[in-house]
């Protein structure tokens, strides 16, 4: 009878709540094409970030694309983003990124290169907004991101 | 010429294991499944005109599911964004980039295209000095003013700019993929609307649905209104849409369809593709409610 009560309760402690780690979580590559534009805004950009569950998840570097992206973002705004998650406190520890935009020479494949590489590709793709809001800079209006997909429908008096 | 059907059918082949179904779709938002076989297609037929792969970022709009944004993101996208307004959509699309494990490509935005409602006629013609003015246009909703009829009581107009609900920068991403609702549902326009917004966050070009019966109207608007001389159909369909015409007796009705491909920015020639009726043995390409 023993026996089978230890089995009971070992069973009964096995059973674990995987937490939701949906993974299309909202990274700050997509932040960074984000644009408030409800009524009344004269920018909108780049929206704010409060967050309140972020987690990184290490994921394989394609140079190519990080170079690609990089041609693509606004820099001021991802060097922005990346210090809200630093303020949020969230992580355990946030990487670096140089304040200006590096030139294609600083990314060439010297060792420094490469790490710098790999700290944007981290910063990009590796940062997963999960929980939280962001806030349009002009009108203060606070978009939820939820499982990671920022959610931001307008009210009909908004538009 | 093999080498692209042996792409297309892989790309249609790994596409089919998808759980593409709607939980519970909602009629009011039109929604049906894109198939594999469309969503390779286009696909496809984007990949040879170089509007998708690698190098290149694509948005899905009125993503659903997810099928089309699947299927850029296997052709090697850079960058892959899908927005739609409906969250069980939207989890459903999760679902299925997890289930290719695309999740690090992929990314997903919960925004909703919208138009500007139109005042009614009477008023229209009180306010005329109103009429095209982008804040004015408040309406009256539907059921209020003196139109007895519903389906006219809540018409629109086109937002022709940034204003249009979709919270994104201009030419943000090279192409935009979209398989529009076709504005059945007391929201007539929506597909147009769905098309000038996807001309403004377009870089390069964009690939959309429509109704044969709106082509030359379509294409007018598109080359002379809004100024992209190099907008044209690309390919025939038929989609099988049940319970889309209230005064239809049929259960589903098989709708022409045209995709149209307009070209944003600078380019060379496009290509016309694999999915046209005399290329393949399949003349219906369906899409429908499970």
């Amino acid at each position: 009878f023993s026996c089978f009560l230890i089995l009971a309760i070992f069973s009964r402690n096995q059973k674990t709540t995987l937490l939701s780690t949906t993974n299309t979580n909202m990274r700050l590559l997509t932040h960074n094409f984000l644009q408030s534009n409800v009524k009344g805004t004269t920018k909108g950009y780049p929206l704010k970030i409060e967050a309140t569950n972020i987690i990184m998840e290490e994921s394989p570097m394609d140079a190519g694309l990080v170079t690609r992206m990089l041609e693509k973002v606004n820099y001021p705004a991802l060097v922005g983003a990346l210090e809200e998650i630093r303020n949020s406190q969230l992580l355990s520890s946030v990487p670096e990124i140089p304040h200006e935009q590096p030139s294609a020479r600083d990314l060439d494949s010297t060792d420094d290169g490469n790490n710098i590489l790999e700290a944007l590709h981290q910063v990009l793709f590796d940062i997963h907004v999960i929980e939280g809001h962001l806030i349009c800079p002009d009108t203060g209006r606070k978009f939820p991101i939820k499982d990671g997909i920022p959610n931001m429908i307008l009210h009909e008096d908004e538009i | 010429h093999t080498h692209k059907i042996m792409r297309l059918k892989h790309l249609e082949a790994s596409l089919s294991s998808l759980t593409r179904e709607f939980n519970s779709p909602k009629v009011e938002l039109e929604q049906y499944p894109t198939s594999a076989h469309l969503a390779a297609c286009v696909v496809s037929l984007a990949v040879d005109n170089e509007d998708l792969g690698v190098g290149r970022s694509c948005l899905d709009l009125g993503c659903g599911t997810g099928m089309l944004m699947i299927a850029a993101s296997m052709v090697d996208t850079d960058f892959v964004l899908g927005v739609d307004c409906d969250p069980d959509a939207l989890d459903v699309a999760q679902e299925n980039i997890e289930q290719v494990e695309l999740e690090d490509t992929i990314q997903l935005l919960q925004a909703q295209v919208r138009m500007k409602p139109r005042l009614l006629q009477e008023d229209q013609k009180a306010n005329k000095k109103n009429r095209g003015g982008r804040g004015r246009g408040r309406g009256r909703g539907p059921g209020r003013g003196r139109g007895s009829n519903p389906a006219s009581s809540t018409k629109h107009t086109l937002i022709m700019d940034n204003k249009d609900g979709i919270p994104l920068k201009n030419h943000c991403v090279d192409t935009v993929v979209t398989n529009p609702p076709f504005g059945t549902k007391d929201n007539a326009g929506i597909d147009l609307q769905f098309l000038r917004t996807a001309t403004r966050l377009a870089k390069r070009a964009v690939y959309s649905f429509h109704k044969r019966s709106t082509r030359s109207f379509l294409l007018k608007t598109i080359q002379e209104d809004w100024g992209f001389p190099d907008a044209k159909v690309v390919a025939e369909m038929s989609f099988d849409i049940p319970n889309m015409y209230k005064f239809h007796n049929q259960k589903s009705k098989d709708v022409e369809v045209d995709l149209i491909r307009v070209l944003v920015g600078n380019e060379e020639s496009s290509i016309e593709g694999e999915c046209n009726p005399d290329n393949t043995d399949e003349e219906e390409i369906t899409g429908g409610y499970i």
